[in-house]
């Protein structure tokens, strides 16, 4: 039965979807970066001109969406699903973001890992053949970020040399069952590893034991075909 | 070696990277110093306008705060606070900062549920322990202090 896998984690499409139109909308910081020229568009004011920051994230995300669509060259009615989610409570910015779509809506949240969950279930769909085309979108924002899970803005700490800076900005893929490339060929899907960090301020070495049991060669079936995971 | 959940945390620790501690503490002392100074500068002005020696601590510690809420708001107090660290965390305009901030940011939430119920998010514990421990110090005070 599972004729598309290729090992405990790996699969891999028989028809690998295509990358039609992608788009990605950031903030002035990440504007101001060694990959600011690559941005569709950079927000000067990344309020969006919106009232709370939870909102300029919706507006982000939508526009990377437009973007993405546009790009693609297809009717927005034409997604069958959108794979959607952010870091905040409910998935409440990709709700409001992608509210007014005709489409299905499917709230993910995996945190740093979004991007590529959404991407991997997109494809799947598409290659499942449950839908000619379908979005994956995610999004984060570095004040909504803050006020979640920290301190406010305008509280006087300090950060430690460990923290991180949560990404201003939205991307979004749409993929198709057709078209020209890039191609989702395969997909690994990670697992939660667990060991025991509960600094706040130091999410890399949280993240870090999963990625590194991820990106151990796994033996046997997958080495037979020339690949590593 | 191996790691493993149970060492994984002493081998964080060995390879994060330190805060750099004298650059951290020459900050705090100098930016604190100086607010203290301030404050000093501040009681010597109010006694010179007539106040009293303790009517003008508190007149003192009234402009502190006013100040620190000012630069808050103003988007100040946060900038300085990332070289001063300790050093205006500590003062009481810290006490101003940790209240304005979250009452600034918590605003978009309404004001009644919103500033006024997460204003003391920071400063709240600081609250509760300050107020419990003064009260069980007064009572022993009251109890065995004669």
């Amino acid at each position: 039965m599972e004729t598309k896998r290729m090992g405990e984690r790996t699969i891999t499409f028989s028809a690998p979807p295509a990358m039609i139109g992608f788009a990605s909308v950031a903030g002035k910081k990440e504007g101001e970066g060694p990959l600011g020229n690559s941005f569709d568009y950079v927000a000067q004011d990344t309020t969006m001109s919106e009232k709370s920051w939870e909102k300029a994230e919706s507006r982000m995300q939508r526009e990377a969406l437009d973007r993405a669509v546009v790009k693609a060259k297809i009717s927005p009615a034409d997604l069958r699903y959108i794979f959607a989610g952010d870091l905040i409570n409910q998935c409440i910015v990709s709700a409001y973001g992608i509210r007014g779509m005709e489409s299905p809506f499917i709230g993910l949240y995996g945190a740093c890992s979004t991007m590529a969950e959404s991407l991997m279930l997109a494809a799947m769909a598409v290659d499942g053949e449950f839908a000619q085309y379908a979005a994956a979108v995610t999004s984060s924002h570095f004040a909504a970020a803050e006020r979640q899970y920290r301190f406010p803005l305008e509280y006087g700490g300090q950060r430690p040399p460990t923290a991180q800076w949560t990404v201003t900005g939205a991307g979004a893929v749409v993929l198709a069952a057709e078209g020209q490339g890039p191609y989702v060929t395969r997909a690994c899907a990670g697992k939660i590893v667990d060991y025991g960090i509960s600094d706040a301020n130091n999410m890399g070495a949280a993240m870090a034991p999963a990625m590194s049991l991820f990106a151990q060669p796994h033996p046997t079936r997958l080495q037979s075909r020339g690949t590593s995971l | 070696m191996a790691i493993d959940r149970k060492n994984y945390d002493s081998y964080v620790n060995e390879k994060s990277p330190n805060s750099p501690m004298v650059r951290d503490l020459v900050w705090a002392f100098v930016i604190g110093g100086a607010i203290c100074t301030l404050g000093q500068g501040l009681t010597a002005l109010w006694k010179l306008a007539g106040l009293a020696s303790l009517d003008a601590g508190a007149a003192t510690s009234a402009t502190l705060i006013f100040l620190g809420a000012l630069l808050t708001g103003l988007n100040v107090y946060d900038n300085i606070a990332k070289f001063a660290g300790a050093g205006t965390i500590v003062p009481i305009t810290g006490f101003a900062n940790a209240i304005v901030s979250a009452a600034l940011e918590f605003k978009s939430e309404g004001f009644i549920l919103g500033m006024a119920a997460k204003m003391f998010t920071i400063a709240g514990p600081v609250l509760v322990f300050g107020i419990s421990g003064s009260v069980i110090y007064g009572l022993i005070l009251v109890l065995f202090g004669g």
